[in-house]
């Protein structure tokens, strides 16, 4: 209470100069979800000058509000005004030209980038022109790290940090944070909280989104409160207390009524836990006795959900697990549920139902010996697990065959919670047990759940909705930053569990581990990474070279390496092709058709090197590339099939082209053409010199322009580049006709070499294509690789058919040779990224490579 | 399989039915009766006894390996080394399989060789966790250049299947090629281990959501195992029927089965991002795609248009279930594209918003 008397007297300082014109207009915005109206003909301005705080529990409606403001989600119904200005249906991009800027709760940074990089991103998404200096941009705004450091290295806390000041220096008109300061120590929040007050101070209109009513109220000018996607009542800073808004936020009292419970509680506890520990978690200690449910709250993201996955041997590192005094030995999932924990996630799309399974299969996954004898699956025994489960709790399915996805969220989730009934557990713990879910769905997953209680089962719930746990649990632990914070015996109520985390801003940022010795030691490694595989490759191709050199005299001839290059020139364009692809996260094996294409097409249109059929065949094979390219975009992208399954599809269409056009060998290419591309400075192929020059520009393009920028970030992360308004559908399409068109510039070599129209000579070049790229560094989920590094892959395997015939190596064994240098490549390189980011030796994965992923 | 629940009302029978065979799994078998009818119609030959025991033969091989195939989609990979494993089993039977050889004993030889190689792809796949792709791209150079290096192009002296083996390829049954009715055992025997075992149903389980299998105590690994030996099996088995029915085949005898295994698991409806599927449906596909080529080729087309259509067909199977999923989804989904929040955000519905993990592209 007397932080709160001291925030009063606070209050009497001066507020920036409130002008009248609001530069956010929301009018009769409704939007809903299935099974959820996430708001309802709600109302909000914010003047410029003004911080407009807005408060609601969670899934109260604020995120969806902030969404529609930003043009990242499209209301169902009502506008958006920026500035006087319609926000139509041009979504983020066109949000952020008109002044409005967005920093979300879990960032739209790319973690793989540098903070330099970043910044310059959300200038180049919206066409503004990047900060010069910005070391002293970064010191304008006190960020405690340098603009070359990468985004990962930072701590959570520097990271949301860097994520407001970087919507900050655009010195935007709106500007939107989401819980700012949720990730943030009391030092680093006091300090965005001045940031925030100087932006107000420059006029600008900021929405703010908390869950801490102190900071509010220090704050605000304006406080709102959102319930259930209504608007509350707005309140000017001074006529307001905390225990009022907690009453608004958490609504009269809850007309839902909680079942009776039969108190007979074991006298041992059946669950322990003693400090255990992970990577975002911990040392928690908790015990739960037998009938007993014990509630675990928080504001979101302070470790809860962690911590139950923890118990079940999922990121868990340190501690003891005891089920009935039993410690557990190698926890992992499967020895979890033998011990008897039973764990149902409520991320049901991620962690918990299988989308695409009959509810049947769903209910019974976890069955065992149930099914039927001997690992068979008894059908009679499923069917009839499902009607007992199905009358029992009132599970609502046309048949036991249907697909869990096409239920409702309440029915899926009441099919979750009827998978212990099938194979009684000793603890019961669940995650968000009625998150996205109705209120007659919720009564029956009440009862579901004290039933279980009452069965002697020791039952711990995670819920967000205090609600629920005050009507529900015995008692209940507040959890804050990783670690307990309280514990709320016996029956409690909402407004209690609210304000203990409310007030939960205490405890000091958790240390930060990233930064100490071995995290700086793998730091240096991980920029080492990129330069890895081009000196691997040089060495490589330096040993090859000698190797072949002493055991053949011809090798370093003038005319074997002029023939070398000219016979590494098909392979490498086509892998810089495939690596521009690649660097955007998308992929593409049909080269090898489009080569065989480019032939083909060439022995058609080009008999000679005269201006006629130049001027006929360049065009030609041009609108052959952005055609192949168009119809792989389409494919992946509008019609969202996968990537290999679409280009595996244009490969055989191209190859049956290819066979079409010629059926037979036949058709002379210009020999005027080899002639051509042997010709240079001594015996260096000019087509090669230039094949060196546009690989450097590449280079240079692909680190020092805003193109190559926007590249690896719609790469590295797709999402975060959508958020500042960077479309990456047109990027990865737009890099798969570049793909196209280096397949066809190989194609062009290739058919300067066979100087014949062939409809299979390219099938040959789709494995040393890959081969080529993911030596050269590349990966399959985008952002990393280099131009350098794929076209020194191409001619590292070059150098190896180069050198075989000269060594006296078979034929076949090249081609198993590729294969095996391919996968050990990538095998290395995966291994040395996975001890780079430190999930190859403990298993622990990367907090935010792990929620990335739950997204990608 | 079974018969339905007998204490089910007619309706509940029906929707059962309905919800068992969706329209993704019918979609193959409607594809493959309009082939027979517009056949039957235009180039009847096709469906004389020699031509049927020429369709059924091959489609039999097909079918083999596209249930291998199959099988590892469900589990939300895919295998591009299809060719070189084919191609290796048939080597095999060719190269050992000479006169006077024991005959049983080259089969098992040239299937255990196939399994040892899909087990090299699940140690990859499965344990280092590498992406599916670039390990089957990698073993499909490794085992062509190996079996080139052994054997050289046409595997043996003389380049002959064992006379045995070609007997058998070649004997039919009511114009049903031998090879066809293996294929139809080996779907059946398929589809029950999927529906009537736990760890059959478990591969579908993993492929539609492998965290959460994992999070219910199912043993990924270990279910993975024992589908790659599988798939091992039956690409093997394949290898040593076409070695038999083409009678001399050399190293490129595999090359056609990466583009038609993964055209017809896609015909058969299977989604490529992992989950369940129906042999039955897959055994149809390839049936239509073998009756398919060979009309086209019968009335009189070469080798170019039918490479055509076998893509084609693969685009407007791909893209119709992607369609489908659309006009079924987009009555559910508030929004698409970047708006996906994941299951973390309580205001977006979590159950249908997150679209399905792109398991293949998970790992590296």
């Amino acid at each position: 209470m007397t932080k709160q008397q001291i925030m009063v007297t606070s209050d009497g300082e001066t507020r920036g100069s409130s002008s009248s014109d609001p530069a956010l207009v929301l009018t009769n915005v409704s939007k809903s979800f299935p099974g959820v109206r996430a708001l309802a003909e709600v109302d909000f301005e914010c003047q410029a000058g003004e911080v407009h705080a807005l408060v609601g529990e969670n899934g109260s409606g604020k995120s969806t509000l902030i969404k529609i403001a930003a043009g990242v989600l499209i209301p169902d119904s009502g506008s958006v005004l920026i500035e006087g200005r319609s926000l139509s249906r041009g979504g983020i991009r066109q949000a952020r030209g008109l002044g409005l800027m967005t920093a979300y709760q879990d960032t739209s940074l790319v973690p793989e980038l540098t903070v330099a990089d970043n910044i310059a991103l959300s200038f180049d998404a919206v066409g503004e022109k990047r900060p010069g200096d910005l070391n002293s941009l970064l010191a304008a705004y006190q960020l405690p790290f340098k603009p070359s450091a990468t985004v990962s290295s930072l701590g959570p806390g520097a990271r949301q940090l860097l994520e407001v000041a970087r919507a900050m220096c655009h010195r935007p008109r709106v500007l939107l944070l989401d819980e700012p300061t949720a990730a943030l120590d009391m030092k680093l929040a006091a300090h965005l909280e001045e940031l925030v007050r100087t932006a107000r101070g420059e006029g600008t209109a900021i929405v703010y989104v908390s869950h801490r009513l102190e900071e509010v109220r220090r704050l605000a000018d304006r406080l709102t409160v959102l319930r259930d996607g209504v608007i509350r009542g707005t309140y000017s800073s001074r006529d307001w207390n905390v225990d009022d808004i907690v009453e608004l936020m958490v609504g009269a009292k809850t007309e839902l009524e909680f079942p009776q419970r039969g108190n007979q509680l074991s006298e041992k506890p059946r669950l322990e836990v003693r400090s255990l520990a992970g990577s975002d978690f911990g040392p928690v200690s908790l015990s739960v006795r037998g009938g007993e449910i014990v509630g675990i709250a928080g504001a979101e993201g302070n470790g809860q959900r962690a911590l139950l996955r923890g118990l079940i041997g999922i990121g868990q590192s340190d501690g003891d697990i005891a089920v009935d005094g039993g410690v557990l030995t190698r926890n992992n999932p499967s020895t979890a549920l033998h011990a008897g924990i039973s764990f149902q996630s409520g991320d049901r799309a991620a962690e918990s139902v299988y989308g695409p399974l009959p509810v049947m299969d769903n209910l019974t996954i976890q069955s065992g010996a149930a099914n039927g004898p001997g690992g068979l699956a008894v059908l009679s025994r499923l069917k009839g697990a499902f009607s007992r489960a199905a009358a029992q709790f009132g599970i609502v399915a046309a048949s036991p065959f249907q697909p869990i996805s096409a239920l409702s969220g309440g029915n899926q989730q009441k099919i979750v919670l009827a998978r212990p009934t099938l194979r009684t557990p000793k603890v019961l713990v669940v995650d968000e047990p009625t998150q996205g879910v109705d209120a007659r769905a919720r009564m029956d997953i009440y009862r579901m759940l004290t039933d279980a209680a009452d069965e002697g089962i020791a039952v711990l719930v995670n819920s967000s909705d205090s609600s629920e746990l005050a009507g529900l649990c015995d008692r209940v632990y507040v959890m804050s930053r990783g670690e307990i914070s309280a514990e709320l015996v016996g029956p409690t109520t909402e407004t209690e569990i609210v304000r203990s985390f409310v007030s939960a801003a205490g405890i000091a940022e958790r240390p930060d581990t990233k930064l100490t010795g071995p995290a700086r030691f793998t730091r240096s490694l991980g920029q080492l990474t990129s330069y890895v595989p081009v000196i691997v490759l040089l060495l490589l191709s330096a040993l090859l070279a000698i190797y072949t050199g002493a055991h053949s005299p011809v090798f370093w001839t003038g005319p074997n390496l002029a023939n070398l290059m000219l016979l590494s020139l098909p392979l490498a364009f086509v892998a810089l092709g495939q690596q521009f692809t690649l660097l955007s996260g998308g992929f593409d094996i049909s080269v090898g058709a489009t080569m065989s294409l480019t032939v083909v097409l060439a022995s058609m249109t080009l008999p000679d090197l005269s201006a006629g059929s130049l001027l006929l065949t360049v065009p030609l094979l041009l609108l052959a590339a952005v055609a192949v390219g168009a119809v792989n975009a389409l494919l992946i992208g509008p019609l969202k099939v996968n990537p290999i399954v679409a280009t595996i599809a244009t490969l055989g269409i191209i190859q049956g082209i290819a066979i079409v056009l010629r059926p037979q060998p036949g058709g002379m290419i210009a020999p005027d053409l080899g002639t051509a591309f042997s010709l240079g400075l001594g015996s260096i192929p000019a087509p090669f010199a230039i094949l060196v020059v546009l690989t450097i520009a590449l280079e240079i393009w692909l680190y020092r322009t805003r193109g190559g920028l926007a590249l690896r970030a719609v790469g590295f992360n797709a999402q975060s580049s959508d958020r500042i308004g960077r479309r990456s559908v047109l990027v990865r399409s737009a890099s798969l006709i570049v793909c196209a068109v280096g397949a066809v510039a190989g194609g062009i070599c290739l058919a300067s070499l066979t100087g014949i129209g062939t409809n299979d000579v390219g099938a040959g070049y789709s494995l040393p294509c890959f081969a080529a790229v993911f030596l050269g560094g590349a990966v399959l989920t985008g952002g990393r690789g280099s131009f350098v590094g794929a076209v020194l892959g191409a001619v590292f395997l070059s150098l190896i058919d180069n050198a075989t015939p000269l060594l006296n190596i078979p034929d076949g064994a090249k081609q198993a040779l590729y294969g095996a240098i391919l996968v050990i490549a990538v095998a290395a390189y995966a291994g040395v990224e996975r001890v780079r980011s430190g999930r190859g030796r403990t298993g622990k994965r990367h907090p935010l490579s792990s929620k990335q992923r739950l997204k990608a | 399989m079974s018969g339905p629940g007998r204490e089910k009302a007619p309706s509940g029978l029906i929707t059962d039915l309905k919800y068992r065979f969706p329209g993704r799994y019918i979609a193959s078998w409607g594809a493959l009766a309009l082939a027979l009818l517009v056949i039957a119609l235009v180039v009847p030959v096709t469906l004389r006894p020699d031509g049927l025991r020429v369709s059924t033969a091959l489609a039999g091989v097909l079918a083999l390996a596209s249930l291998g195939q199959m099988l590892v989609v469900m589990l939300g990979a895919i295998d591009l080394s299809v060719p070189a494993v084919i191609t290796c089993s048939a080597g095999v039977v060719v190269h050992y399989g000479t006169q006077g050889a024991n005959l049983l004993a080259v089969v098992g030889v040239a299937l255990a060789v196939s399994v040892v190689i899909s087990l090299l792809n699940w140690l990859f796949i499965s344990v280092i966790r590498l992406n599916a792709i670039i390990v089957t791209l990698a073993t499909f150079g490794i085992v062509t250049g190996a079996v080139v290096l052994w054997t050289g192009a046409s595997f043996s002296m003389t380049g002959l299947a064992p006379t045995d083996m070609q007997n058998f390829t070649h004997w039919s049954f009511l114009g049903l090629n031998a090879c066809f009715i293996v294929a139809v055992v080996v779907g059946v025997i398929i589809a029950l281990v999927l529906s009537k075992t736990r760890g059959g149903r478990q591969i579908a389980a993993i492929g539609s959501n492998r965290r959460a299998a994992r999070f219910h105590g199912i043993n990924v690994r270990r279910i993975e195992f024992f589908t790659f030996g599988g798939v091992g099996l039956l690409y093997g088995l394949a290898g040593v029927l076409v070695a038999g029915f083409v009678v001399t085949p050399d190293t490129s005898v595999g090359t056609p089965y990466q583009l038609a295994t993964i055209t017809a698991v896609a015909i058969a409806g299977t989604a490529f991002n992992g989950g369940p599927s129906s042999a039955a449906s897959v055994v149809c596909a390839c049936l239509f795609l073998q009756l398919l080529d060979q009309a086209l080729s019968i009335y009189g087309f070469a080798a170019g248009p039918r490479v055509v259509a076998q893509g084609v067909a693969l685009v407007l199977a791909v893209s119709a279930i992607t369609l489908g999923q659309f006009a079924l989804s987009g009555l559910r989904w508030g929004n698409r594209g970047i708006h996906r929040g994941g299951g973390r955000n309580p205001e977006q519905g979590v159950g249908s918003k997150t679209t399905p993990s792109f398991n293949i592209k998970e790992t590296i």
